[in-house]
This record gives C-alpha cells, sequence and structure tokens, in this order.
C-alpha cells in the first residue's frame, strides 16, 4: 500500500514535469504577449515595451526563459503576477477557499441527489419512477449552467428574496451567511453534476442487480432497501466514485460561467483573466496547481476504492 | 431623423441640444421631477470656442444651498463655454451609510500610475487625485492645486493647497508632486502617461506649496492631460510611495482603502481628513464587480448594489421603475473602422477604402449593434463638443461605391476577412459592416479573436486587411487626432502618412489659441477623412441605473463615475 503512494507520487512529479513543459510552450505559442496587453489601448513607448520585456525576461531564448522558471519553481517561487504585481502563489491561495467550498457543496448536493436517484431507478427498470429519474438525469446533463443559475436567482433571489444571489462569505467564519452565500452557485453546479453520476449510479447498479449473490440475497428473503443499499450499492459504487472524483478534479479549476454569475471569487475567473492577459507566471503556476490538485484527487480516490472495496489492493 | 433630434437621450425621451442646454430651469425640473441631480449626459454644450473665465456652481449642501463660485485665472487655456448649471437637489445631503456600485470588472491593481483600465480608474479615482481635475462638464477646475498660471507659454506654475493630506497623515507638498511627475516619467515605471510628460523637461519647486514645470516647447494639451480623470494621468502620490501602491494605495482622495476582498469586491471608507471639508458624504464605498449583463441587473433589483453601469441596451427600457432611476448617457467614446493601407490587399487602394466609406449605413449599425442608443459620427471631434467642425464626408452612397470599385479593378467584388474586437459591440458591428459590403461585393469573414490575438495582429504586427475598433478618448483634439492621424500617432495602425498632416498636428500641439487650433484640426480631418484610412461609425452610449435613494449622482461623459458628492437617504 505504502509502495503504491510512493509510487504514485514520484509518477506524479514526473507528470507534473511534463506538464510544465507543455504549458510553457503552449502559453508561449498563443498569440500576443502580456506586455502589449499591458497597455492595450494605450500609447506604448518602445524604450519603456523595451525596459519591460527585459525585466520579465521576455527578450531571452525560449528554453533559457523555461530553465529560469524551472529553477524558481525548484525553489519553490512560482513567480510574479505580471498584472497584478503580486505573487502568483498568493494570488492562487487567495482563490482556494472559495474554490474548495464550492467543490465540497456541490459534490454534497450532487452525490446526494444522484446516488439515491440511480438506486431507485436501477432497482425497477423501465417503471414509472426510471423514467422520472432518467427525465432528472437528462435535465442535468442537457441544461446550460449560467441558464439554470440565472433562473435560480430569479426564483431565490428576485422573488421569493431569500438567498442572496452575490459573492462570497467564509462559513468558517460567518457560518450562516456563509451557507447561504453557498447554497445557489452550490445547487446550480450540482444539479448538473447530478446527472452524469445519476446515469452512472444506475446503469453500475442494473449490472450489480443482475448478479447470482444478490439473487441469493433476495431468495434468502432480505429486505429490499437492504439488498439495494447494503448489497449492491457497494460494489456498484466504484464508477461513481471515479466519475465524482474526475468531477471534483474539474471543479477543482473552478467553474468560470458559475463564479461569473455568482460573483465567486474562485480558481476559474483567475486563469481566465490570466488567459486573457496572458499573465504568463500566474497562468503557468495556476495551471500546475491545479495538475498537483488533480492529482492529489487522484490519489485519494485511489485509497478510496481499498476502503470500498477490500478486494482491491495495490501490492502484489 | 435629423441629428440634432438625437443628441440627448433621456430616459428614453429624446431631447434636442436646444431643448438639453436652453434653460436650467428645464434641465432641473426634470431633475427634480426625478428627484435625482441629473447632468443629463450633457457637457460642452456649444460649438464656439471662446475661452472660460468664470464658472459658477451652485451646489446643495447640508443644509441650506451654499453657493460655491470657482473662478478660474483669466491665464488658463480651457476652452470650454461659460454656464451655470444648478447641482442639488430638492432634499438636503445626509450623511453616512454604504453606497454599493457594481462595475463590469474586477481591477488589476490600485497603482494609479501604472494602471490601463477603466476598472482600474474608476476605483482610483476615490482614492487619489491629481493637481487639476475635469469636471462633469470637462471643464478644467482646480484640485489639489488651487491656482495655477502660465506665465510665459513654456512655464506652468502650480500653487498647492495647503491643507492637503495623505491617507497616512502626511501633509501634500510640491515634493510630492515632484515625485509623482517623475515616477510617472520614469520608464521603469511602465506608465502609459509617460509620452503625455514627454514635453516637459524639468521640475522646479521653490518653496512647499508651488510648483513649476518648464517645457521643452509649448504644449496646448499638457494641462488636459494633467486635469484627465481616465487613467488620472498624474496622480499625486506620497514622496517615496512605489510599487506597493498596487495593492496599497495612498492617495488624497476622499476615500481611502478598507479591504480588497479578491474577487469579491473593493471597500473603500471616508477618509475624515479629507480636504474639501464636508465631503464625502458616504462612510463607505463598496465596489463588486460582475461581466454579465443579466446578473447585473438582477444585482440592481435584489438591491445587492445601489447603482450599476453598463445596463445593457436590451434592457434599457424596461430598467426603470418605482425605484429605479435610469439614464442613457452619451459617451465621449466611438467606434470606427481600420483599414490597412500598408499591408497586401484591395484596401491598399484608396478607390477601394473611399468605397467602403460609401457602402457604410451608419444608421443601420446604430439601429442592429446599439438598439439604436448611439449617434452617427464622420470624424472623432464629437458633436457638442467645442471642437466639433462640419466637413464634408464620405456618405452613403451605394452607386458611388460600385462606381470606386470598379474604378480600382473590383467591378464583381473580393473576398477577404475583418477582424473583430472582442466586445459583444463590436463583433456585432462587424457583422453589420460585413453584410452591408455584401451588398457592393465584397465578401467578408467575420474573425472574432480573443483580446490578446487580436492586440497582437491589429496592434502589433499589423497584418490585418480590414478591422474595427472602439476608443473613449478624452475630448482634448490633439490627443485624438495625432493618435489617428500622425505618421508616428500610437493608435495609427493603418499605415496613413501625409507630412503635411503631421507637420499641422505640431502645430496645433504648440498653439495656444483654441481659435487657431479649431482652424487647423479642421484642416487636418480635410486632408485625412477622404483618404478613408478609418472610418467613424458612431458615438456610443452607456446606461447607468441606480435606486432612486440614491442622490446627488452627476452622469459624466467621458466614462468616470465619481461618487464622493452622492448620499443615500433613509428608506
Amino acid at each position: 500500500m505504502l509502495k503504491h503512494i510512493i509510487k504514485t507520487i514520484l509518477t506524479g512529479f514526473l507528470n507534473l514535469f511534463l506538464i510544465s513543459i507543455l504549458v510553457f510552450s503552449i502559453i508561449h505559442l498563443l498569440p500576443g504577449d502580456p506586455i502589449t496587453i499591458m497597455f492595450g489601448m494605450w500609447e506604448q513607448n518602445p524604450e519603456q515595451i523595451e525596459f519591460l520585456r527585459h525585466k520579465y525576461g521576455f527578450d531571452l531564448p525560449i528554453h533559457i526563459q523555461y530553465f529560469r522558471w524551472l529553477m524558481n519553481l525548484l525553489q519553490g517561487n512560482i513567480g510574479e503576477s505580471i498584472r497584478y504585481h503580486e505573487p502568483a502563489f498568493k494570488l492562487i491561495l487567495e482563490r482556494m477557499p472559495a474554490t474548495l467550498w464550492l467543490v465540497f457543496g456541490s459534490m454534497i448536493i450532487s452525490l446526494s441527489l444522484s446516488i439515491p436517484i440511480g438506486v431507485i431507478t436501477a432497482s425497477k427498470p423501465h417503471s414509472k419512477r426510471d423514467h422520472l429519474g432518467m427525465i432528472f438525469a437528462l435535465i442535468g446533463i442537457s441544461t446550460p449552467g449560467f441558464w439554470l443559475g440565472l433562473m435560480l436567482i430569479l426564483v431565490f433571489s428576485l422573488y421569493l428574496k431569500l438567498l442572496p444571489s452575490y459573492g462570497f462569505v467564509d462559513p468558517l467564519q460567518n457560518p450562516i451567511e456563509g451557507i447561504r452565500r453557498l447554497l445557489l452557485p452550490s445547487l446550480t453546479l450540482g444539479v448538473i453534476l447530478a446527472g452524469t453520476v445519476t446515469r452512472t449510479a444506475r446503469s453500475s447498479m442494473l449490472e450489480v442487480l443482475r448478479l447470482d449473490y444478490i439473487k441469493f440475497a433476495r431468495l434468502k428473503g432480505m429486505p429490499e432497501r437492504v439488498v439495494l443499499f447494503k448489497h449492491a450499492l457497494r460494489n456498484a459504487l466504484i464508477p461513481i466514485i471515479t466519475i465524482a472524483g474526475i468531477q471534483t478534479g474539474y471543479l477543482l479549476g473552478g467553474s468560470v460561467i458559475i463564479e461569473q454569475i455568482f460573483g465567486w471569487p474562485g480558481m476559474g475567473r483567475l486563469i481566465l483573466q490570466a488567459t486573457y492577459t496572458r499573465d504568463y507566471f500566474l497562468l503557468q503556476g495556476s495551471i500546475l496547481v491545479y495538475a498537483a490538485l488533480f492529482f492529489v484527487v487522484n490519489l485519494i480516490v485511489d485509497l478510496i476504492y481499498v476502503l470500498v472495496d477490500p478486494r482491491i489492493r495495490y501490492e502484489r | 431623423m435629423r441629428r440634432e433630434e438625437k443628441n440627448y437621450l433621456f430616459l428614453g425621451k429624446k431631447l434636442s441640444r436646444r431643448q438639453a442646454i436652453g434653460t436650467v430651469g428645464k434641465i432641473a425640473t426634470s431633475a427634480v421631477i426625478a428627484g435625482v441631480v441629473a447632468g443629463i449626459g450633457g457637457y460642452l454644450v456649444g460649438s464656439s470656442a471662446a475661452p472660460v473665465r468664470t464658472v459658477e456652481k451652485t451646489v446643495t449642501q447640508t443644509k441650506g444651498v451654499q453657493t460655491v463660485t470657482t473662478t478660474l485665472p483669466a491665464s488658463t487655456v480651457t476652452q470650454y463655454v461659460t454656464k451655470t448649471t444648478t447641482v442639488g437637489a430638492a432634499t438636503p445631503a445626509r450623511y453616512g451609510g454604504v453606497i454599493k456600485v457594481c462595475q463590469e470588472g474586477e481591477p488589476t491593481m490600485l497603482d494609479p500610475h501604472k494602471s490601463t483600465f477603466f476598472v482600474d480608474w474608476w476605483i482610483e479615482n476615490h482614492i487619489y487625485e491629481g493637481l487639476l481635475r475635469l469636471s462633469p462638464y470637462l471643464e478644467i477646475e482646480p484640485a489639489l492645486a488651487w491656482y495655477w498660471e502660465q506665465p510665459d507659454p513654456t512655464t506652468i506654475i502650480f500653487y498647492l493647497r495647503k491643507n492637503v493630506k495623505f491617507h497616512n497623515g502626511k501633509p501634500m507638498t510640491s515634493a510630492d508632486v515632484k515625485y509623482s511627475f517623475e515616477r510617472v516619467m520614469n520608464p521603469a515605471t511602465g506608465s502609459p502617461t509617460k509620452a503625455y510628460l514627454d514635453v516637459i523637461s524639468s521640475i522646479e519647486t521653490p518653496d512647499d506649496y508651488t510648483v513649476k514645470l518648464i517645457l521643452s516647447e509649448p504644449s496646448a494639451p499638457l494641462l488636459f492631460k494633467i486635469a484627465e480623470c481616465n487613467g488620472l494621468r498624474v496622480a499625486i502620490v506620497p514622496e517615496g510611495a512605489g510599487d506597493e501602491l498596487a495593492t496599497k494605495p495612498v492617495g488624497t482622495g476622499p476615500f481611502k482603502l478598507k479591504e480588497w476582498a479578491k474577487g469579491d469586491h473593493i471597500t473603500l471608507e471616508r477618509f475624515n481628513e479629507y480636504w474639501d471639508v464636508g465631503f464625502p458624504y458616504a462612510d463607505e464605498l463598496t465596489f463588486y464587480f460582475q461581466s454579465d449583463p443579466e446578473a447585473m441587473l438582477t444585482m440592481l433589483r435584489t438591491g445587492t448594489v445601489d447603482f450599476a453601469e453598463p445596463i445593457y441596451y436590451k434592457y434599457a427600457k424596461e430598467v426603470t421603475s418605482k425605484d429605479l432611476y435610469s439614464v442613457v448617457n452619451r459617451i465621449t467614446g466611438f467606434h470606427f473602422l481600420l483599414l490597412n493601407t500598408k499591408a497586401d490587399s484591395p484596401f491598399k487602394d484608396k478607390r477601394v477604402r473611399q468605397a467602403v466609406a460609401h457602402a457604410i449605413n451608419r444608421e443601420e449599425i446604430i439601429k442592429l449593434a446599439f438598439f439604436g442608443y448611439a449617434t452617427p459620427i464622420d470624424h472623432p471631434l464629437l458633436p457638442g463638443t467645442p471642437w466639433y467642425v462640419s466637413v464634408p464626408s464620405l456618405s452613403y452612397d451605394l452607386d458611388r461605391a460600385r462606381e470606386l470599385l470598379a474604378e480600382a479593378g473590383y467591378p464583381d467584388g473580393f473576398e477577404d476577412e475583418i477582424v473583430a474586437a472582442p466586445t459583444p459591440e463590436e463583433r456585432k458591428i462587424a457583422e453589420v459592416v460585413a453584410s452591408q459590403l455584401l451588398k457592393i461585393g465584397i465578401k467578408l469573414d467575420v474573425k472574432t479573436p480573443e483580446i490578446g490575438a487580436y492586440l497582437d495582429e491589429v496592434v502589433k504586427k499589423r497584418t490585418y486587411h480590414i478591422a474595427d475598433c472602439g476608443w473613449t478618448p478624452p475630448t482634448e483634439p490633439d490627443i485624438i487626432l495625432s493618435s489617428f492621424f500622425h505618421s508616428k500617432g500610437w493608435i495609427n495602425w493603418t499605415g496613413y502618412s501625409d507630412p503635411e498632416v503631421d507637420s499641422l498636428l505640431e502645430e496645433g500641439r504648440k498653439e495656444l489659441d483654441p481659435v487657431k487650433r479649431k482652424v487647423i484640426y479642421a484642416e487636418v480631418l480635410r486632408k485625412a477623412l477622404p483618404e478613408a484610412s478609418i472610418i467613424f461609425i458612431e458615438q456610443c452610449t452607456r446606461i447607468q441605473a441606480w435606486w432612486r435613494h440614491l442622490r446627488g449622482y452627476i452622469p459624466r461623459p467621458d466614462l468616470t463615475k465619481l461618487f464622493h458628492n452622492v448620499w443615500k437617504e433613509k428608506r
């Protein structure tokens, strides 16, 4: 087990190294450079441009620029944001609480909706409740996030005046206001994510329910509830965990549109802004941090597999 | 529809120029009816260029009405028409409260010498001040300098106020002013204002409250550049304040930074030692950021914010209600087409460019891209400003356009690509232009790159053939025309170059008599416009909306929003 974790971490570092090369080259291949964009529609003085290009090292050959960045990276310095004039890592850290809370909130809503619905629909395929459940899944998969978000704002903020539509308050500092603000964005993302998870849960359950040990459990006269939730679900969980893990990974990168609508200070808008302004160091930094987080989530998912299914072992 | 009738849009009602400037009474009445002070986006009205001597203003203060009379020194070079305007509402101002404003984006930093975005400036305008400032009607007013004079064309002397303190408690002196100017002029700062100050050869500080600028040559636009709010050209910061300003701003303005919750909001609090005693009214000013127009409107309607701009044109009519007030504010911004005269394309030929100019139907673009909320223009010296001149232009005439195309050797037209700038309006303009040029056989594909790629292609490499663009410049003719038409102009991305125009522009920059300058700029337009390297389309508007309990707000044409004289009534 320990050996597996160490091996995964080592491959993780190798991956991060490869990603760093990829990210660096792709970003530098994009048309436009940060200095031009910094001045945008304003008068550009060649002397100033030269000065700034030199200051950030953009006048060096690209491989030297990469090694410079890599050396800084190894010393734990991912660089200063060209745009914000602050260390990129600080900017990323500032966005973390909001991002993590949103991931947490939407995963709770997503899983608490999708797993019961998936199990119930699978228990009686092609029945009325199956169709209802699948309609829910279809709505979740096909509804655009921005539309659902705006509708929820209209209903809960504008008409019912129950929930605020804008901004983030850390629930650890102010639990009531924090959760009130977390509700709408999490609900929007949760419902959308639940669509995919519901379908996965259903198909995975259907597969398990066909197996002999379920038939045997039923023959023993076990109550259907116990058969479904205790015997079947546990074995059907692996694909659900996989999908939920991947979704968590994506969410960590931020959900640009949801963040935009709800004024949520998450990673998505930061990365988007950094892309627009070609803020090389911030962009490279945030993508690397994101990749590292994705990798941590994958590791956690691997560990959950073991907890859920004792047959899975990582050593030979 | 006649042009004059389209000058002012007020609550969806059109006011002609005559109506708008006619009587103060009318404006005052509409303001009282609305219950809100409104300058109705009215500015710089009249086309005569008489220098200003006195500007009188009546400002409603806490109790009763107090008249503030500002007399500008005779030697100043200001160009605007004398005018008395009532700025004040029926109710007395109230102190306290939090004013919540929604704007379309978050600032990247709060260093006034480095910022290049309006979203930065809107907040910096409350934290910092310059020596001079522009009134809501874009007249030059004293700010941190209470008086200034120009004993000879190359010397400007500023006399500083003595009761000005920085947010850190330190009094402001001439050393701070010198430091601020030098910081902007230092290439290491990377300030977009640097080029504007290159004319200053030295800065002297004879005593603590006098600053003397020695210029290398006379400069007509310099005072305007120093006064300009957009970008706060030369905000005065404490001596020695360095790059920390980006996150820890220290200025002399009515508000100081309280909190910047990244990605969420910025809160400014009242600066109690502000030199202009009595201001500001509000205790706190909070800025929220929302780029989605629907979500912004919802924030306004739910009362999350008191003020929002811009409201999307689509919602212009429905936003006004019993509690919400809105104004269609005509700004000094406009859009234009850039036709590259240097790239290898049919647009290299003057006749093709002229054909394009004749084929553009401005009214249709305004209807489709701006829902009618814009005014057609022929050139960038906007109608309503003292610099407006009527010059012959290439009007909408499809037959003439086809003739010109045939003369140039393209009787059946040709295919090319138009690069649209990355805003919804500019993308729509490009689409409408493409459909209009189809009528004379020019088939354009609309290319919609994001900002970085656009700047790379249009500004840096200049490989585009035809593109569109927008700009909200200050109403200083030298800044506008030199940028577009001087061979070294920084918006001269079309490659247009005419030595005669260059020398006219240089002459205009050194000429201090506004009447003579106006003649020069009319000549520049007469020479440059027929070349059709740039085709000006429309002057645009921005819709602002606020709750009626917000009082004292004055819409400005230069896109600046100021809240130091705004108060909130008890609801």
